[in-house]
């Protein structure tokens, strides 16, 4: 028996099941068919394009899309870098490079170069020292009086004046211990020298109270052994007291000896390496060697690339090597000039192409460092560790 | 106390009068040697000197009235240019000779320094020299040579033979260092030159050169507010009127500088100085002094000669080689008289649209009054 046949629904208000639709057999909706699983239609993207994207999607593997959030983070974080860091960093050397390859129109160096009093500008190394064989060039850089360190690096380099030859680049004197004990025995090794900005220091004050005859340098018959004695005690510069005070310890023979240290010191062409030059501090690309200015020489750090002015700054300009490396390369093999030098305790050990910079902070407690070449043009770097922890000065 | 009344008129009437007098009376003020006293030195019959007495009530030294870089006491008239640096060569070479024998440590500054610089002399815009001494230097110069006459034989300056003059002026006395001195000039200017360059000699040799020595005594206050005394000393030609300044150089008050950072370089250390003129330097960029000739002539420059020219001036002063009409000839390695060439045209352009005018070259040309040089904000460098 049906509802409907109850006599009593007549009377009763219809089910509301009735009022429901019944569309069952319409609804093709099932789950055994491929559509079920498929896409909503959206209408927005025509049929023909989805279709190549499902089939270009379907091939990435499920795997690989499964990441792709953590895709797009690590293109946008690589994005992000490049603008703020890599991007700026580009351009910044690009911009340099550019600056390297073109000299500016008004630039640097048309001036004659100055000429000093008791300053030799540019020697060239008796060729005899070139190494040979078994000798070898010992390059050391900036050892401020530290004569114990050197003896104890010498020593390591089973170092033997008779076939192997040092070349002291520059400030081989103040700050440290003892000055007079470098001298005297770069004198006793008939070690060549250049230049160095304490070098230049001291000669210039001695040439000063010379000059103003508080002091009387000996004449060819006098001693060398004579200490430094100024006629006044009390000095009337500004701040050369330490330089006074060191120049005491010294005698007129090592004095003498400082005043033979060019600024530029020319070592030869070896084998390998090309020509090669000592200088304390550095060199401007592309301006010859009996034009460079010697307080550059003897002190710069970085050259402004806008105006090609060389700075003993640190910052606000490139670094010197970096443009004198640039420079180099685009010279021809045989002229490519490698320079040895000193100067940038800051920088360190700095060696590059045709750059060599040693000063390796030993007076202020870092390391004396030597550089060896043979006579094949090999080269070879050795450290002793320096003696006083915290440094000399 | 009974007075008659025209006793009584005529005793206010004398202390108005007196009143009056004190209060008009303008304190005794130091100023150079007057023109009075100058007769017999200077050849002129009255002085050109612009007084300035009222607006400058406290200057000590005076420009003339034409020109800030002559003394009107001794000038009568500007030179022209190649005359001017004919003199300014002899007074340098008298100065430093001078200087060297009375023990004085002195050396070249400012526009100078930049013409030693570029070419080893002088720049042909040069009008005057400017020399530093020390603190010592100038109290020596103050209390034992000060209005010292200093007179100089034409063979002094090696103008004693016309004949072997001219022989051998191609070398010049250079000491073949290639750098200026003597004349380089050649062509057809030269035969022009040698006239004019002869009849100046002629003159010294006539009657040789006197130089007055004479100090401000300001040169004791050493602050920079007493702004019309800059110049501490002066060295003049009394035939010319044309002058050195010598300024000193003083210790800044606050001069004791804890080393700063023990990894920062040693030349950035030192001791802070300063002149009147309100330039400030490092005594480490300063001293010690360099022996070097200017104009062949032996004498000082400071230590960081560059940096300081860099300071003063700019990077443009460095490197750009043409400047107020004048060329730099990089064969001759002098500034002469030219016209921009193409290039240097385009390279001025090009710096005027950017609209980065340098300012520091402007200096050079001297104009500011008293002998100041330079923009004094710009070789600023601290406090002083």
């Amino acid at each position: 028996m049906t509802y409907r046949d109850n006599p009593h629904a007549l009377t009763r208000p219809r089910p509301l099941i009735d009022l429901i639709p019944d569309y069952r057999d319409d609804l093709d909706v099932s789950d055994e068919d491929d559509s079920f699983y498929g896409r909503d239609d959206d209408f927005l993207i025509p049929p023909k394009l989805q279709a190549a994207i499902a089939r270009t999607t379907d091939r990435i593997p499920r795997r690989v899309k499964r990441y792709t959030v953590v895709y797009i983070a690590i293109a946008f974080l690589a994005l992000l870098s490049w603008w703020t860091y890599f991007g700026p960093r580009h351009t910044a050397h690009r911009q340099e490079t550019r600056l390297m390859d073109t000299a500016p129109p008004m630039g640097y160096g048309s001036n004659v170069r100055p000429q000093f009093k008791g300053m030799i500008q540019l020697r060239d190394m008796d060729e005899q020292h070139l190494p040979k064989k078994h000798g070898r060039l010992v390059f050391v850089g900036d050892v401020h009086g530290c004569s114990q360190e050197l003896e104890h690096l010498l020593q390591k380099l089973a170092f033997d004046h008779k076939h192997d030859h040092l070349v002291l680049t520059g400030d081989m004197i103040a700050k440290g211990p003892d000055s007079a004990g470098v001298i005297k025995l770069a004198q006793k090794l008939g070690a060549s020298c250049v230049r160095g900005n304490w070098e230049d220091k001291l000669l210039l004050s001695l040439a000063e109270a010379q000059h103003r005859h508080v002091l009387s340098l000996p004449g060819p018959d006098e001693s060398p052994d004579r200490k430094i004695d100024f006629l006044d005690d009390v000095s009337h510069s500004h701040g050369d007291y330490a330089l006074r005070s060191l120049a005491k310890h010294l005698n007129h023979g090592q004095i003498t000896y400082l005043a033979t240290c060019p600024v530029i010191l020319r070592i030869g062409t070896l084998p390998g390496l090309g020509p090669l030059v000592a200088v304390h501090a550095g060199l401007v690309p592309d301006l010859p060697l009996e034009q460079q200015d010697p307080f550059h020489v003897m002190n710069m750090r970085t050259i402004d690339l806008k105006t090609r002015i060389p700075s003993s700054k640190h910052g606000g300009g490139t670094p010197w090597e970096t443009f004198w490396n640039h420079r180099q390369r685009k010279l021809n093999k045989e002229e490519r000039t490698t320079v040895v030098y000193g100067h940038n305790r800051k920088r360190g050990l700095n060696i590059q192409e045709y750059t060599y910079g040693l000063d390796t902070g030993c007076v202020s407690g870092g390391k004396l460092t030597a550089l060896v070449v043979d006579a094949q043009g090999k080269t070879e770097i050795v450290h002793v560790k320096c003696g006083k922890k915290g440094g000399y000065d | 106390m009974k007075l008659p009344a025209e006793l009584h008129l005529l005793l206010t009437l004398a202390l108005a009068l007196a009143l009056t007098q004190l209060t008009t009376c303008s304190p005794l003020r130091r100023r150079d040697a007057p023109f009075s006293e100058l007769q017999g030195l200077t050849h002129l019959t009255h002085s050109f000197s612009n007084p300035e007495a009222i607006s400058k009530p406290t200057k000590f030294f005076h420009e003339s009235t034409f020109n800030a870089h002559y003394d009107g006491r001794f000038a009568g008239t500007e030179l022209p240019f190649e005359a001017r640096t004919w003199h300014l060569r002899l007074m340098l070479k008298a100065y430093t000779e001078t200087m060297d024998r009375i023990g004085i440590k002195t050396w070249i500054m400012h526009g100078c320094l930049l013409g030693w610089w570029w070419n080893g002399g002088l720049m042909p815009w040069d009008k005057d020299v400017d020399v530093c001494v020390e603190e010592g230097g100038i109290g020596e110069l103050a209390g034992w040579w000060n209005m010292t006459v200093h007179y100089f034989h034409a063979r002094e300056f090696g103008l004693v033979d016309a004949s072997t003059k001219w022989s051998n002026s191609g070398g010049g006395g250079a000491g073949g260092d290639g750098r200026k001195g003597g004349d380089g000039r050649g062509g057809r200017g030269q035969e022009k030159e040698k006239l004019w360059e002869r009849a100046l000699e002629e003159e010294v040799r006539a009657n040789g050169k006197k130089y007055l020595l004479e100090v401000n005594p300001n040169y004791v206050n050493r602050s920079t507010a007493d702004r019309w005394n800059v110049i501490d000393a002066r060295w003049i030609d009394t035939s010319t009127g044309l002058y050195i300044d010598i300024t000193t150089i003083h210790t800044a008050p606050t001069s004791s500088t804890p080393s700063e950072d023990e990894d920062e370089d040693e030349e950035d250390s030192g001791i802070k100085l300063y002149t009147k003129d309100q330039h400030a330097y490092l005594s480490s960029h300063l001293f010690p002094l360099r022996a070097t000739n200017f104009e062949s002539i032996p004498i000082h420059i400071p230590y960081a000669y560059e940096a300081l020219l860099l300071e003063e001036y700019g990077s443009e002063a460095l490197t750009e080689t043409w400047y107020n009409g004048y060329g730099f000839d990089e064969q001759r390695k002098e500034w002469v008289k030219a016209p921009k060439t193409e290039w240097q045209r385009a390279y001025f352009r090009g710096k005027e649209s950017k609209g980065g005018r340098g300012t520091g070259r402007i200096s050079l040309a001297g104009k500011g009054g008293g002998g100041r040089k330079g923009n004094s904000g710009k070789g600023r460098k601290g406090s002083v």
